[in-house]
């Protein structure tokens, strides 16, 4: 029997039965949907998210002191590592350490309160470099500008102030220009940030100093808690980790990584954990979901079976007229599959309606960019595993069907 | 060489709990090719089973079965699946026809199964549905046809891969009078002009004296073999 023609029949007896074969295979459909649907959201979570990462700069390697935290006694050690100081924030300084460099930015955080009058805070004080506000933060300003690079150079007793704080201090008073005070030192407020900020950071309740003027006044132990290093692409982000990690090596004598005293953060490792997370996520789902695909399947051999009674009349005569077994088998078992395969792509087909009208519905309603994703990948599976379940569960009926005896079939009433 | 050429050939069915039924009890018989032959009995004589034996739709219990001179007892089913479907042409009491299937999907199953390329499927078809008479016929279902037409559709069927010998059940046991004479009159012509070898299975001796030869069945045993016109009984 031709493949054409195998397949022309098979088609012929779904469609002979269209409310039967459409009530069968909604299993499938359903399960498949939910499959797609879920595919689909957690693709487009993944990339909203990866795109606001992305948007802090892929080429961002950050080094801070310390060990990296793996659990919670590890965390004091962190805390007060000091071995990131002025030395070492110039040996990264050097394009013959670290070729591929673009800017090195120490971070300095200060945890003290803040005193106007007679108004106390306790917002979060960063010592930053002007370039890394505003061209790396993006930091939007309300009023005021921001301290400069001379700023930087001079050590300026200078504040950059979050919206809610300046409220919060000075009230009605308009806080350009006015002296705020941190650890006994009087800070001219320069500028005042819009409400909001980026998704990841909020600025409303901070203060940014220059991080010289941090670094020299304000910090009790002199080092830096972070040093941002820009590298000039994406790509050159891994062999500038090398290069940080020799450089820093050698100027602490340390020849076992395993006391390294610092440790290195890119946006890739980052990205790469969320990925996985991401990833681990939608496939529990999906697995979860999968089982609908086992009960779907079921639903698809029970109707095959009743379907091999009701035509055994129709067997003996093909038998009669020289089908052989294998002819039989597959035709019954062709049939299952092109079943369980319709009910796929309209799972396919409803899966990916749905999962656009959510990625609107989304963007509308938290007002974010989710951009829908066509789930390709999932497309391709969800394709495979709906021929896989007409397999398996068409073979138990195409074999019974194939072992239907001639005369016995064509005497059946 | 004979067409056909069976030696005591026996038929037992074993059921649980009783004793065993002997339906054939050791026949001999040859066809040649080009006869017209008749086996008659009375129902529960066992002319059915020899039938389906004959068709290679059922194995004998015992005895030999040779075919255009090549002993089948030993086929496996898929070499008895094609030669029925090269070598022999079916013919049944309820037409057996697909529902839903158009006529000329119908005359075209048989060839679905064979070695024969698709592209000579449809012209082989319609050639065996007009020599039946039935071309106006050709897209219409088995619901709309009359019993006359839907038998002679299965003739169409069985003839068209051109089988060395067509076997006829009881073909005008659903049928009124009319229509089972139009059925007998082609089979007859099929005989007489194109030469096939047509064995007809029959309970009706008036029916049965259309053919040239008559095999009488009682009891699973051969009691009478010869011309037609030398028929009595």
């Amino acid at each position: 029997m031709t493949k054409l023609y195998t397949i022309k029949t098979a088609y012929r007896s779904i469609r002979a039965n269209k409310v039967r074969s459409g009530l069968t295979v909604l299993g499938i459909v359903i399960g498949i949907t939910a499959i797609m649907l879920i595919v689909s959201i957690g693709q487009g979570a993944q990339n909203l998210i990866l795109s606001e990462i992305q948007g802090m700069g892929a080429e961002t390697i950050v080094v801070r002191p310390g060990r990296e935290p793996k659990g919670a006694s590890d965390f004091a050690q962190t805390l007060f590592a000091n071995s990131l100081k002025e030395r070492e924030l110039e040996a990264l300084r050097r394009t013959e350490n670290i070729p591929d460099i673009v800017s090195v930015t120490p971070i300095v955080f200060i945890s003290d309160s803040v005193t106007y009058g007679s108004a106390i805070e306790r917002p979060t004080i960063y010592g930053w470099s002007a370039e890394f506000m505003a061209s790396m933060m993006k930091v939007e300003v309300e009023k005021g500008t921001l301290f400069n690079e001379s700023d930087i150079k001079q050590s300026a007793a200078v504040a950059v102030i979050g919206s809610k704080l300046a409220g919060n201090l000075f009230e009605n008073e308009d806080p350009i220009g006015k002296s705020i005070r941190i650890k006994g030192k009087n800070f001219r407020v320069v500028a005042v940030l819009s409400p909001g900020g980026s998704s990841f950071f909020n600025t409303e309740n901070m203060v940014i100093v220059p991080y010289t003027t941090a670094y020299t006044y304000l910090a009790s132990a002199k080092f830096y808690n972070e040093i941002m290093i820009k590298v000039s692409s994406p790509e050159a982000v891994s062999r500038s980790v090398q290069d940080i990690t020799m450089t820093l090596r050698e100027l602490h004598d340390i020849t076992d990584p395993d006391k390294d005293d610092f440790y290195i953060e890119t946006q890739q490792g980052t990205i790469d954990q969320i990925g996985t997370i991401l990833s681990v996520l939608t496939a529990f789902l999906s697995s979860v979901v999968a089982i609908s695909l086992v009960v779907g399947g079921i639903g698809v051999m029970n109707v095959m079976l009743v379907s091999v009674t009701e035509r055994t009349k129709e067997i003996g005569l093909r038998k009669a007229l020289g089908a052989r077994n294998r002819d039989i088998l597959m035709q019954f078992l062709v049939e299952a599959i092109l079943l369980t395969l319709f009910g796929g792509l309209i799972g396919i087909f409803l899966g990916i309606l749905f999962g656009y009208l959510v990625s609107i519905g989304l963007s509308r309603s938290l007002n974010v960019e989710w951009v829908f994703s066509f789930p390709l990948q999932a497309t391709l599976i969800a394709i495979g595993t709906s021929a896989a379940v007409g397999i398996i569960f068409g073979i138990y009926p195409a074999r019974q069907a194939s072992k239907k005896s001639p005369i016995e079939a064509l005497r059946y009433e | 060489m004979p067409l056909i050429e069976i030696k005591n050939l026996e038929k037992t069915f074993f059921e649980e709990d009783s004793s065993p039924t002997y339906v054939l009890r050791g026949i001999n018989l040859t066809i040649d090719k080009g006869e017209f032959v008749a086996i008659v009995g009375p129902s529960g004589s066992g002319k059915s089973t020899l039938l389906q034996i004959l068709g290679l739709l059922d194995r004998p219990t015992s005895g030999t079965y040779t075919f255009q001179g090549k002993s089948v007892d030993s086929y496996s089913d898929d070499e008895q699946a094609e030669l029925r479907n090269r070598a022999l042409g079916f013919i049944f009491q309820s037409f057996n026809l697909l529902p839903r299937v158009s006529v000329l999907e119908n005359v075209k199953l048989p060839l679905a199964y064979s070695s024969i390329s698709p592209k000579l499927w449809d012209a082989q078809a319609k050639k065996q549905i007009t020599a039946v008479g039935l071309d106006h016929r050709m897209e219409h279902e088995p619901a709309q046809l009359s019993g006359g037409e839907r038998q002679r559709v299965a003739i169409a069927r069985a003839l068209v891969i051109n089988p060395e010998i067509i076997f006829a059940d009881e073909p005008t046991g659903n049928l009124d009078s009319a229509s089972g004479k139009n059925v007998m009159n082609i089979l007859r012509r099929l005989h007489e002009e194109e030469g096939h070898t047509v064995v007809l299975i029959t309970h009706d001796k008036s029916i049965a004296r259309t053919a040239d030869r008559i095999i009488s069945i009682h009891d699973g045993e051969v009691v009478w073999d010869g011309r037609a016109s030398d028929f009595t009984e």
